[in-house]
């Protein structure tokens, strides 16, 4: 368990391992206070969705689920993508609506990132992954903390970096987006100094 | 309270580039003194070809970007230089002070302008590209050269004595759950720790700036080192030239978040203070 967390957040980073949720890594870590918004409400959404996807995919759509109502070879299996994104987007919105009720506050402070996350493929990649490794419920649920505690570290740090890089004298054509991109290689080299570790 | 009674402050010759590299520079003779006394003729070559290396990529920068001359590429490449274990060849390590400086430092301009250590990233580009690199093959006596180094360094203001507190607290107190107390022992003697602690870690353009951000920054730095060292299965007195490149690139890299942490205290203290008073 400890190890699917620091793996998750680690060597398995989904921003800096396999470059998902790249988009909006680049485009909202212009400052360290709106990337800290995105990515609580990542950790939040992918904690969730993780799990209930889980769920949806071990109890309706993997081979066999239904042979308790006489269909054993039923396989929805190839429905996953359309479901794990109808959920995605559902938890969302319920998310919002939640929190605008009871927590205004955050839900104000969150604002836009929300509804952003719907279209965030670390979200989609986090329940695929979740397929792919076969994880069981719990294992599912600290692979989705995990994973969304990685994504959410990844952009803090990329975010102060940026900040700090204003100083920066870049060359003409690197400018802008040509050094955020180098600043990520950068800062996926030095999380893949976590391959060293050896968990017990 | 009147401005005379405001004690003046103590105003010295301001640290410019210059001044901060050649510091840096005579700050690296003790220890390069010693490694040559434990190497021999073998440490001349990689020194000459890092020195000449900087040089020539600092001249094409300044060349192509119309800027002037700057030489504070020569402090990373003597650390390089000391820090690359014997035997490595002599491409490899060209290579990899190259990648160090162009990516670590020269693309975000002069020193001070990028958030990395260029001897850092050549290092680590060195260790991951080429694995199988031995340890290195420094004594006891080059880690003791880096103590009057570092106090030197520490005098000036060059090395933030909270990061190398934060470092030693934290190296100590991981060290000490994870192994218990033998795992402590010879840290001190252990060149690649002390090295890496006084020139890596300890660069001034790689960490931290806020006070609070020095002290995370330091611990974070050791807490890493120790726990890379102690996974293969090594101590602090054994520090592998690997954990401390690793937990000197991943403490950077995270350095500007704990300023920024740092930063949010301060203001909430300042917040709370003012709602009182």
């Amino acid at each position: 368990m400890i190890e699917i967390f620091v793996h998750s957040v680690f060597q398995d980073n989904l921003a800096l391992t396999f470059f998902l949720g790249i988009c909006t890594f680049l485009a909202v870590s212009k400052r360290v206070d709106t990337a800290l918004g995105l990515g609580l409400a990542m950790i939040v959404v992918q904690t969730l969705t993780v799990p209930i996807n889980h769920l949806i995919f071990q109890g309706l759509l993997i081979e066999g689920a239904w042979a308790w109502a006489g269909l054993p070879e039923a396989d929805l299996s190839f429905l996953k993508l359309m479901s794990f994104i109808g959920v995605i987007a559902a938890v969302v919105q319920i998310l919002e609506m939640v929190l605008d009720r009871f927590v205004p506050a955050l839900a104000r402070s969150l604002g836009i990132y929300l509804p952003l996350i719907t279209v965030n493929c670390a979200i989609l990649g986090g329940s695929l992954f979740m397929v792919e490794r076969r994880y069981s419920l719990p294992e599912s649920l600290v692979w989705g903390l995990g994973s969304g505690t990685g994504w959410a570290l990844a952009i803090l740090t990329f975010a102060a970096i940026r900040e700090r890089l204003r100083y920066a004298d870049a060359p003409e054509g690197l400018r802008g987006l040509g050094l955020a991109f180098i600043t990520t290689g950068l800062i996926a080299m030095a999380f893949g100094g976590f391959a060293l570790v050896e968990l017990p | 309270m009147s401005l005379s009674d405001t004690p003046l402050p103590r105003i010295s010759r301001p640290w410019d580039a210059h001044r901060v590299t050649l510091a840096l520079c005579l700050a690296l003779v003790l220890p390069l003194l010693a490694a040559g006394l434990s190497r021999g003729a073998a440490l001349l070559p990689p020194l000459l070809l890092a020195l000449a290396l900087t040089l020539a990529w600092q001249a094409v920068f300044a060349r192509l970007r119309q800027r002037a001359m700057s030489w504070d590429g020569i402090e990373s490449a003597l650390v390089f230089a000391l820090l690359v274990p014997a035997g490595v060849p002599l491409w490899q390590q060209g290579l990899a002070l190259s990648f160090g400086l162009v990516m670590g430092a020269l693309i975000f301009g002069a020193r001070g302008r990028g958030f990395l250590s260029p001897a850092v990233v050549g290092l680590s580009f060195l260790l991951i590209t080429f694995p199988g690199i031995g340890p290195l093959d420094l004594g006891g006596p080059v880690a003791l050269a880096a103590l009057p180094a570092g106090a030197g360094l520490i005098w000036l203001g060059l090395l933030s004595w909270r990061v190398v507190a934060g470092f030693g607290l934290g190296a100590a107190l991981l060290a000490l759950l994870l192994a218990g107390p033998a795992a402590l022992a010879q840290g001190l003697t252990s060149p690649a720790l002390m090295l890496g602690l006084v020139f890596l870690i300890g660069d001034p353009v790689a960490g931290a700036s806020t006070r609070l951000g020095r002290w995370t920054y330091g611990l974070l730095g050791g807490a890493l080192a120790a726990l890379f060292a102690l996974s293969a299965e090594a101590t602090l007195g054994t520090m592998p030239l690997q954990a401390m490149v690793s937990a000197a690139l991943l403490a950077s890299i995270f350095a500007p978040l704990l300023d920024q942490l740092a930063i949010w205290q301060n203001l909430r203290h300042r917040n709370r203070r003012h709602k009182h008073g």
